[in-house]
C-alpha cells in the first residue's frame, strides 16, 4: 500500500459531465437561482423518516459525488434507510459494516480499488454521529493518520436517533433525549478541532439550508486526494421533537444563531467561513425543538454565551490563518 | 466472486423512466442474490412505495396575491412585475394595457390600494408597483397600437354597435374593450376634447396633456369612434341613441357642483374648483389674485390649490374635518404642504363677504368632531360664536360634484351594479348600463377604469345573445377587480381565489431589499411651472423594483421544492408551462419541506382521506 504523502489538495481526473439540463426554468423572483438537474443516485422508497435530515444530505452528497463512488456505510440510521438486504435504496455500491469499522473498511476498499487499478472510484464513509464521534473514533483517527484516500461524511443529528434517541457526545448541551431526560448537562464535543487536528487535506462543514455551498464544498473535497472530512447537521424530526417540515428551516437557524457555523479548513491550517451568519438569538433555533422544551431563560443564555464564545474562536483562526 | 464483480459495477437510477414498483425485480431464490453485502440491480428499495404513510400530501396550487383583488382596476400586477423582473419589459406593457387602456395616466393619478396590501411592506417597504406601472405606461406609448378587430359586416351594424356617454376613463376604457372584440363603440361628450375630467380636472403638472393625449389616440386607434361637442339630451335625445344603439353605457361623471349653501356664494371671486382647473386646462388665463382660499379636503381641492400656487397665488385650504379624514390621496396632501400649501382645519365656511360685488373674506366657524356618519367619517359640529374672518381674492369651491342625469326618462335610478331601474316596470332597463363615478363606491380614476371594463364585460355578453339579466349575472364572475388575460385566455393555470398574507411567505429566501422612490422636482422649482413634479422610474429602477415582488403564491419555478425534497421524488415536468413539477405520491411521505421551504405559499399541504 503505497502511502500518500500529506500534500495541499490536487486535482483529480475531470468527473463525468453531468447530462444536459432536461427543461428551461425561469427563475425569475427566486432568491437562489439553482439548476441543479443531474441525476439522483438515492432512489424513492427508503424508509427514512418523513423530513428526514440524513436522507436529504444524502441525496445532495451523491448528486454532487457522481455514480463513480462506493459508499460505505456502518450501524447508524442509515444502515435501515437504504432498506434490507439485498434492496437499496442507492444506486452505487454500497457495503454495510460493523459500528466502530467503518474508516477501517474504507480503508480496505479503496486498497482494494488501488490494486484493480481503478482510479476513478471515490469512497464515501457515511457514519452517524454515534459512529464518528463515540464508537467510530479511533478507526477515524487512524485513518486520518494515515491519510486514507476517502471522504468520510458525518451526519450529525445528534443522538443515537434509530436506536431510540439515546444520548451521544454530539447531543448539545441542554437536550433532552431518553437518557438525559432532564437534558444533557455536558457539551458537544469538537469534532472538527479534533479532526483538523489530524491536519487531513480537506475538512469542511455543509449545511442542508445552503445547497449550493454544500455542493461546492462536495465536489471540491471529491477532487482532492487523502482523507476528507465534511460534517453535516442533520435534523431528526422524530428525535429533535420538531415539525417534519422543519428540517431545512432548523438547519438555516442553526448556520443563522451560529450553532453550526459553515467553514472549511485545509491541510488542518487555513480556515475559511463560508457563509456569514445572520447572527439570529439561539432561541430562535432551540424554541422550535421540543428536546429542548424544558430549558429555561438562564439555560438559553447559557448556551448564547458557548455559542458566542465558539463562534469567536471560529472567527479568530480565520482571521489568524486565512485561507 | 465473479457475481460480486459484477454487482459491483454502479448503475444510475434514471428519474426521467417511469419510477414504480413494477420496475423493481424481486429475486427468485436464493441464488439470484449477490454474494457479498453490497446493493446490486434489480435489488430497488422501489418496490417499497412509501406513499402509504401520508397522512397529508402537497399540491402545487397557485393562489391569489394581495394586490390583485385591490387594484381596482383589475390589473395582473403579478404578471407583468414578473415580465418586467426578467427584461421582457415590452410584453409586461402589453399585459398590462390589456386590462387597463390607460396604464401611464392611473400609474400618475392613481390612489394605488394594490400597495397597501403587499407583503413585502414588513420586508424593505412595499414594491413600488404604482411608479412601476407608470414607467410601463410611459413604454407601452412607444409600442405600435393594438390593431383593431375585424367587425360584424354592415347588415348586422345596429346589433353590434354601443353607444358611450362620456369620454372618460370609464367610457374610453369601456369603448376600448369593446372595439377589441370587434364591437362598435362610439363615445359621446359634450367637451371639445376627450380625456373627461383627465383632460378637464387633474392639472399638468399631475398628468401632463400630451401623455393623456397619446394614451388617447392609442385607445382611437384601436377602432374607437368619438362624437365630441354632442350633449346627450341637448344635441341628441336619449331615446334616439337607444333606438339607434344596441346598447348605452351611462359613464357621464360628476360634473354638476355642490352648491355651498352660505350667503355670498353668488359674489365675484367666487368659482368652482373643477371649473377653475378646466379653464387652466384649456389653457385659459387665469388670475386668481394674492390670496386664494380652497373649500374641500379631496383630490379637487388639492389640485386647485397646487394650481393656485403655479398662478402666484398663496392657497389655505379649509376642511370642516381633521388630516385623517381628507379624502385626497395622502403623497397629494403632503406634496401640497410641502409646496407651501397652507391648511386649516375644522373650519367650515359660514358666510362669503364681499366689496363692491367681489369677495373680500371668507367667515369661518371652527367646529369640532362628533359622532361618525354613514361614512364612518366622524361629523364635523360647528362650535358656537366662533367665526374667524379669512382673507381672501379667489373662493375656489371643492366641496364635490353630483351627477346631471337629466338626459334620462324621469324616474330611471341607478343600482350599485351598473344595472338602471325603470320604477314603472320595476325591472332593469334592457341595454343599458352605467359605470364610472355613476356607481363606483371611490371617485378614482383606477375604479372608473375597473366599471369600464365591467361594462364592456356585461355589453358584450348581451350582445352576443344572452338575455339583459344573465348578462347583468356575468358580473358576479367578472367583478371590477378582474384581470381580462386571466378570464379570456386559455391554458392559463388556474388560480384559488384564497388570498395569501404575510404568514404563507417564506421570508428566509428574499433579501431585505428596500423600496425605491421616483425623483422629483424641488419644491421652489414645481411652483414656477406647471411641469410635471414627479419623474418616474427609470428602466434599471423599474426592474430592480419589480425583482422586489414576492410573487406571491405564483409558482415561478424557483426549485426549491425539488432542492429540499429529501426523497428526490418532486421532479421537473418536460415542456415549459406553469406547473412545470410533478410529484410522485406512491413514495411522498407527506414531510411538507416543499411547503414550508416554498418561498411563496405556492404550495399547499391538503388532508389525505384515508
Amino acid at each position: 500500500m503505497s502511502k500518500q504523502k500529506r500534500t495541499a489538495p490536487r486535482a483529480r481526473a475531470a468527473a463525468p459531465a453531468a447530462p444536459a439540463e432536461q427543461a428551461e426554468r425561469m427563475p425569475s423572483g427566486a432568491v437562489m437561482e439553482r439548476r441543479l438537474a443531474e441525476t439522483e443516485y438515492f432512489t424513492p422508497g427508503s424508509v427514512a423518516c418523513p423530513g428526514c435530515g440524513g436522507a436529504l444530505a444524502m441525496r445532495h452528497f451523491l448528486r454532487a459525488m457522481g455514480p463513480e463512488t462506493v459508499v460505505v456505510i456502518p450501524a447508524c440510521c442509515w444502515a435501515i434507510i437504504a432498506g434490507q438486504f439485498p434492496y437499496a435504496a442507492l444506486t452505487v455500491p454500497t457495503v454495510n459494516c460493523l459500528f466502530a469499522a467503518a474508516s477501517a473498511v474504507a480503508s480496505g476498499i479503496g486498497a482494494g480499488l488501488r490494486v484493480r487499478g481503478d482510479r476513478g472510484a471515490r469512497v464515501m464513509v457515511w457514519v452517524g454521529d454515534g459512529g464518528t464521534y463515540d464508537i467510530g473514533l479511533q478507526s477515524l483517527s487512524g485513518a486520518l493518520e494515515r491519510n486514507e484516500d476517502m471522504l468520510y461524511v458525518c451526519y450529525d443529528n445528534e443522538a443515537y436517533m434509530n436506536t431510540g434517541i439515546q444520548r451521544s457526545s454530539a447531543t448539545p448541551p441542554g437536550a433532552w433525549t431518553t437518557t438525559t431526560p432532564g437534558g444533557k448537562d455536558m457539551a458537544k464535543k469538537n469534532i472538527m478541532e479534533i479532526i483538523t487536528a489530524h491536519r487531513v487535506p480537506y475538512a469542511a462543514t455543509v449545511s442542508l439550508a445552503f445547497p449550493e455551498d454544500l455542493r461546492e464544498k462536495v465536489k471540491k473535497a471529491r477532487d482532492i486526494g487523502g482523507a476528507r472530512f465534511i460534517h453535516v447537521l442533520a435534523p431528526c424530526p422524530p428525535g429533535w421533537k420538531c415539525q417534519s417540515s422543519e428540517t431545512v428551516k432548523l438547519s438555516r437557524l442553526a448556520v443563522d444563531t451560529k450553532l453550526d457555523p459553515l467553514y472549511e479548513v485545509e491541510n488542518g491550517l487555513r480556515w475559511r467561513i463560508t457563509v456569514e451568519p445572520r447572527n439570529l438569538p439561539v432561541e430562535d433555533f432551540l424554541s422550535r425543538q421540543g428536546r429542548f422544551s424544558n430549558l429555561d431563560a438562564n439555560d438559553v443564555r447559557r448556551i448564547q454565551a458557548e455559542v458566542d464564545r465558539n463562534w469567536a474562536v471560529l472567527r479568530r483562526q480565520a482571521e489568524v490563518n486565512p485561507l | 466472486m465473479r457475481r460480486a464483480k459484477r454487482t459491483i459495477s454502479p448503475k444510475r437510477y434514471n428519474p426521467k423512466l417511469p419510477a414504480s414498483a413494477a420496475d423493481a425485480k424481486g429475486f427468485r431464490g436464493a441464488s439470484d442474490m449477490p454474494a457479498a453485502s453490497v446493493s446490486v440491480p434489480g435489488g430497488s428499495m422501489l418496490v417499497c412505495e412509501t406513499g402509504s404513510w401520508r397522512n397529508v400530501r402537497p399540491v402545487f396550487e397557485d393562489k391569489t396575491p394581495p394586490c390583485l383583488p385591490r387594484c381596482p382596476a383589475g390589473e395582473n400586477i403579478e404578471g407583468h412585475l414578473d415580465l418586467l423582473a426578467r427584461g421582457r419589459d415590452a410584453e409586461a406593457a402589453r399585459l398590462l394595457r390589456e386590462d387597463n387602456p390607460f396604464p401611464a395616466t392611473c400609474g400618475r393619478v392613481c390612489y394605488h390600494p394594490c400597495e397597501s396590501g403587499c407583503n413585502r411592506a414588513e420586508w424593505g417597504g412595499a414594491v413600488a408597483i404604482h411608479s412601476v406601472e407608470r414607467y410601463l405606461g410611459d413604454l407601452a406609448l412607444r409600442l405600435p397600437a393594438e390593431k383593431p378587430a375585424a367587425r360584424a359586416g354592415k347588415s348586422g351594424r345596429k346589433h353590434r354597435r354601443v353607444a358611450i356617454i362620456g369620454a372618460g376613463p370609464a367610457g374610453l376604457t369601456c369603448a376600448w374593450h369593446l372595439a377589441k372584440r370587434g364591437i362598435e363603440a362610439v363615445v359621446f361628450d359634450r367637451e371639445p376634447e376627450p380625456g373627461g375630467v383627465l383632460r378637464t380636472g387633474i392639472p399638468a403638472y399631475r398628468l401632463p396633456k400630451d401623455v393623456l393625449a397619446m394614451e388617447i389616440s392609442r385607445i382611437v386607434e384601436a377602432g374607437v369612434e368619438l362624437r365630441l361637442g354632442v350633449e346627450v339630451g341637448r344635441d341628441i335625445a336619449f331615446e334616439d341613441l337607444r333606438s339607434a344603439y344596441r346598447a348605452v353605457f351611462l359613464a357621464c361623471g360628476y360634473h354638476r357642483p355642490r352648491a355651498l349653501g352660505v350667503p355670498g356664494e353668488s359674489l365675484k371671486g367666487v368659482e368652482d374648483g373643477l371649473d377653475f382647473l378646466r379653464r387652466i386646462n384649456y389653457g385659459q388665463k387665469v388670475t386668481p389674485g394674492r390670496r386664494s382660499v380652497v373649500i374641500g379636503g379631496g383630490n379637487t381641492a388639492m389640485d386647485c390649490a397646487r394650481a393656485a400656487l403655479r398662478l402666484g397665488s398663496h392657497p389655505l385650504v379649509i376642511y370642516r374635518r381633521t388630516r385623517g379624514e381628507m379624502p385626497a390621496i395622502p403623497e397629494e396632501v403632503l406634496e401640497a404642504e410641502r409646496e407651501g400649501v397652507e391648511f386649516l382645519f375644522l373650519m367650515q365656511p359660514a358666510e362669503v363677504r364681499g366689496k363692491g360685488g367681489r369677495v373680500a373674506a371668507v367667515r369661518c366657524q371652527r367646529c369640532r368632531l362628533g359622532e361618525p356618519d354613514a361614512s364612518g367619517r366622524r361629523r364635523p359640529v360647528p362650535i358656537k360664536d366662533s367665526f374667524q374672518d379669512l382673507a381672501a381674492d379667489t373662493v375656489l369651491l371643492a366641496t364635490g360634484e353630483d351627477a346631471d342625469l337629466s338626459f334620462l326618462p324621469s324616474g330611471w335610478t341607478l343600482g350599485d351594479n351598473g344595472a338602471v331601474l325603470d320604477p314603472a316596470t320595476g325591472h332593469e332597463v334592457e341595454g343599458v348600463f352605467a359605470g364610472g363615478d355613476l356607481t363606483t363606491s371611490r371617485k378614482m380614476v383606477a375604479n372608473a377604469v375597473g366599471s369600464g371594463k365591467a361594462a364592456s364585460w356585461v355589453i358584450e355578453k348581451y350582445l352576443s345573445g344572452r338575455s339583459w339579466s344573465e348578462s347583468l349575472a356575468e358580473l358576479e364572475h367578472a367583478p371590477t377587480s378582474f384581470s381580462v388575460a386571466r378570464l379570456e385566455k386559455a391554458g392559463a393555470p388556474p388560480r384559488s381565489s384564497e388570498i395569501v398574507d404575510a404568514t404563507s411567505i417564506n421570508f428566509d429566501h428574499f433579501p431585505k431589499l428596500s423600496r425605491a422612490s421616483a425623483g422629483r422636482l424641488s419644491s421652489e422649482e414645481a411652483i414656477r411651472s406647471f411641469a410635471e413634479v414627479n419623474q418616474g422610474f427609470d428602466r434599471a429602477t423599474a426592474e430592480a423594483e419589480a425583482r422586489r415582488c414576492f410573487h406571491c403564491a405564483v409558482c415561478s419555478r424557483c426549485d426549491n421544492c425539488f432542492v429540499f425534497c429529501p426523497e428526490g421524488i418532486v421532479r421537473h415536468k418536460p415542456g415549459k408551462a406553469c406547473g412545470d413539477y410533478e410529484i410522485d405520491l406512491s413514495y411522498c411521505k407527506g414531510c411538507g419541506i416543499c411547503a414550508a421551504e416554498c418561498p411563496r405559499g405556492a404550495i399547499s399541504m391538503i388532508r389525505e382521506n384515508r
